[in-house]
């Protein structure tokens, strides 16, 4: 079986160059080829300028094999690199096209900071995150790269087929000989009776996942606390995992779909999380 | 790929030669959003209250006669541009045209043309903004003193450099607007001008025109425009409102499939320009007259902005929504307009006729930053001194834009013609499409321009604005134009390898590959 694909989303700035330190660990660690795509964003004919002005995509790709060439050095040798540059109108679907013809196993992205330690979610991102067909692995903006990956979070959500993601990460965690580690985070209110029953519900869930899904080998986690971000934060995360989340059941087809729940994780997560797409139960 | 990118290191792949991005462009824009982008380029709404004003001023009632003819040197030059655009689409156009036909020199004066005009267009535009943001508070609030704030030199000037920050701010980001907000804006506008002018003609009908005048043939008839010198003023007013028109022409590539569709859109937009100019020429006259009383379009209080002295009486209550129209059709293309003076110092930085600042592109948003910012420091700074300087700001900005499209379209015209100099004989379609027309429409655009700069030396030229006894707009034209020559020599001393044709060297039709 021939090494799989990842694509980097990089544009030359600081984010694509923490996202592709990020994407760089991950291929060493699980053994693919770094694929470094950089789309040179097309004119909209509607953005037409007045009075008429140049073109200036041969300027911007004349640029950008600059930025590339810098990419590619910056990669730790060892790990297969290409470098690519696509012209699209759409720089997220300039990507998503890449990964197609690479036949790529995850795409990796940057993203903004948020006022945490957490990240927020920039245009091209939202964009990958709401139609891409490979998992899609979002890398906080201040995240250091601390070098080969470790552990796998999975988190396990508590609505029907919010468990289907476990599966996935027994296999990755399985391939890669990663320590597994199965995930729940709650927001309680102490005194909110239907909260508590979440939490046993919660509880149960990830108990019979882990069971099921991995003979008792995964470690459990709970995080709680009354905000997300408290819940967040009550888990000690090991800078060398990442956590997986499956998608939101709103997710068209075998597409991604950052959840709600999701959404509000990343917020204060100081790990890259990978958004894996509904599958029924493909490898990545 | 071009020949004039230099190879970059060779294991770089390009994932779609060529395929992917331009291919993908290739049938999105039918007939509708082709005319839709060229009167959203045209900007009818801003263009005509930058510019009715100042050409009555000169021309009179003739104006609807200069419309029309003021459009025959633009249709000229943008065959030229169409031409040149095809065989030397990348970055560039009349930077990298002219230098290609002309050498560095002529080349880098008309790219400084274009800069100039660009800077000057920034500079109304963000006034007409101004004018038209307090006339609109006045409405909403119904107290007319808010409107005379923009007569408040230092508010002005404030209010003027947060739009332009605000504009600046959005093109470095490389935020485009999008095909829905440019239907909305265009309909807007165009049903907008439409309505005064249907307005105009009522007060005509039922008599309560300021001064009704029936239309007469004479009004349509340039012969009887009083002088050459007003003749040439008028035009190189005119070649700026229709100052955008080429875009149509050069968006071939991106229009659904037939070959047709870029000619057609070309002339459905020149019509729908055309109609709606003189249905707001022909109305303006019928109501106002040329006379100088308090609504004539002779008065000089109301030439530098007629549509906010007349929509009020026009329009009554609806006036609001002439003010909403211009404020929305002159941010749009502040906002637009940036990009072009960012992008041609992006291509001159990069060729390396200007310092190298200039070619740096910002990676998260692909465009030009720092050209961009270049770009709003010295609009806004250009603005503010010449809101201090001159009595009427917006119409010498206007009169002296006029002259640098004139110079920057003559050169870019020529270039066209010495260009394809070889072809010219291969056909009589060659002869007449890449030499004659350009040609004469070259010519024609720098005879203007020599006239316009000669009788600008009046002190009572235009506005009326001087400074030592010579007409402002005069020494504006000539200084900008005498400041491109000292920093074209500063950099050939400092940077002299664009100077020697080693970055972007002469070449004609037969010798480019």
């Amino acid at each position: 079986m021939s090494a799989p694909h990842y694509v980097v989303a990089y544009g030359g700035d600081e984010r694509s160059k923490v996202a592709l330190r990020t994407g760089a660990d991950l291929a060493r660690s699980l053994g693919a080829v770094l694929d470094i795509v950089l789309v040179v964003r097309a004119d909209t004919p509607f953005g037409a300028a007045y009075p008429p002005a140049p073109d200036i995509e041969s300027l911007v790709e004349h640029q950008a094999k600059g930025w590339l060439e810098e990419a590619r050095a910056s990669v730790p040798s060892g790990v297969p690199v290409e470098t690519h540059i696509r012209h699209h109108r759409s720089v997220a679907q300039g990507i998503l096209e890449a990964a197609a013809d690479l036949d790529a196993r995850l795409v990796v992205v940057g993203t903004a900071s948020g006022g945490g330690p957490g990240f927020t979610v920039g245009p091209v991102a939202t964009q990958l995150l709401h139609a891409s067909p490979v998992p899609v692995a979002l890398v906080p903006r201040r995240h250091e790269s601390p070098g080969l990956l470790e552990r796998i979070y999975c988190a396990v959500g508590t609505r029907p087929g919010a468990q289907l993601v476990v599966r996935e990460s027994v296999e990755a965690a399985r391939r890669a000989g990663l320590d597994l580690h199965l995930v729940s985070l709650l927001e309680i209110d102490e005194h909110d009776g239907a909260q508590e029953s979440a939490r046993r519900r919660a509880t149960e869930l990830i108990a019979t996942a882990a069971k099921d899904f991995t003979d008792g080998r995964a470690r459990v986690e709970i995080g709680q606390g009354r905000t997300m971000k408290q819940a967040v934060e009550s888990i000690a995360w090991d800078p060398r995992g990442v956590l997986l989340v499956g998608s939101s059941r709103l997710a068209p087809g075998r597409r991604t779909f950052l959840g709600t729940t999701a959404a509000r994780i990343l917020r204060h997560l100081p790990i890259p999380m990978v958004v894996v797409p509904h599958t029924d139960g493909e490898p990545r | 790929m071009t020949a004039t990118t230099t190879p970059a290191a060779g294991a770089t792949a390009s994932g779609d030669d060529g395929d992917g991005g331009k291919g993908l462009a290739k049938g999105r824009v039918g007939l509708l959003g082709a005319v839709v982008i060229g009167v959203s380029c045209i900007a009818p709404a801003y263009t005509l209250s930058g510019a009715l004003g100042p050409t009555a001023a000169v021309v009179g009632e003739q104006l609807p006669a200069i419309f029309l003819v003021g459009f025959l040197p633009m249709l000229l030059v943008a065959i030229g541009y169409r031409e040149l655009n095809r065989a030397m689409p990348d970055a560039g156009t009349t930077f990298t045209w002219a230098s290609r036909a002309f050498g560095p020199w002529v080349g880098w004066m008309g790219s400084w043309g274009l800069l100039a005009a660009t800077i000057l267009v920034l500079s109304n535009l963000a006034g007409i903004a101004v004018d038209f943001f307090y006339l609109l508070l006045a409405q909403v609030t119904g107290d007319d003193s808010l409107a005379e704030l923009t007569r408040n030199v230092p508010l002005n000037v404030a209010t003027c450099l947060v739009f332009m920050a605000l504009a600046c701010w959005i093109s470095y980001r490389g935020l485009e607007a999008t095909k829905a907000v440019q239907y909305v804006l265009v309909t807007f506008q165009v049903g907008v001008l439409v309505w005064f002018s249907v307005a105009a003609f009522g007060h005509v009908g039922d008599g309560t025109a300021f001064d009704a005048s029936s239309i007469g043939a004479e009004w349509f008839n340039p012969f009887a425009v009083d002088s050459f010198s007003s003749f040439a003023a008028g035009i190189s007013l005119s070649v700026f409102i229709y100052w955008g028109w080429d875009v149509v022409l050069t968006i071939n590539e991106e229009t659904k499939g037939s070959a047709t569709t870029p000619g057609r859109a070309a002339l459905t937009t020149i019509m729908v320009i055309v109609a709606l100019y003189m249905a707001v020429a022909l109305g303006v006259l019928s109501y106002s007259g040329v006379t100088d009383g308090a609504h004539g379009l002779g008065n000089a209080d109301i030439q530098e902005n007629v549509f906010a002295a007349l929509a009020g009486p026009v329009m009554g209550p609806t006036a609001i929504l002439m003010s909403l129209a211009v404020l929305s059709s002159s941010t749009a293309s502040l906002q637009s307009t940036f990009v072009s003076p960012a992008r041609t110092m992006l291509a001159m930085g990069h060729y390396g006729a200007l310092p190298p600042a200039y070619a740096r592109i910002t990676p998260r948003f692909q465009s030009p930053g720092y050209a961009t910012v270049a770009a709003a420091l010295v609009a806004s700074a250009f603005y503010a001194v010449m809101r201090v300087l001159s009595e009427d700001v917006l119409w010498d900005t206007i009169t002296a834009l006029g002259m640098m499209v004139c110079f920057y379209y003559g050169i870019t015209a020529l270039a066209c013609v010495w260009y394809f100099r070889k072809e010219l004989g291969r056909s009589a379609k060659a002869f007449l499409m890449k030499g004659l027309l350009p040609g004469t429409g070259g010519i024609l655009l720098l005879v203007f321009f020599v006239q316009t700069c000669y009788d600008s030396m009046d002190p009572s030229y235009g506005s009326g604005s001087q400074i030592g006894g010579i007409g402002l707009v005069f020494v504006l034209g000539v200084s900008v134009l005498l400041l491109g020559v000292v920093v074209m020599i500063t950099q050939r001393l400092r940077r002299p390898e664009f100077f020697r044709g080693v970055t972007l060297p002469r070449t004609d039709s037969r010798s480019a590959v």
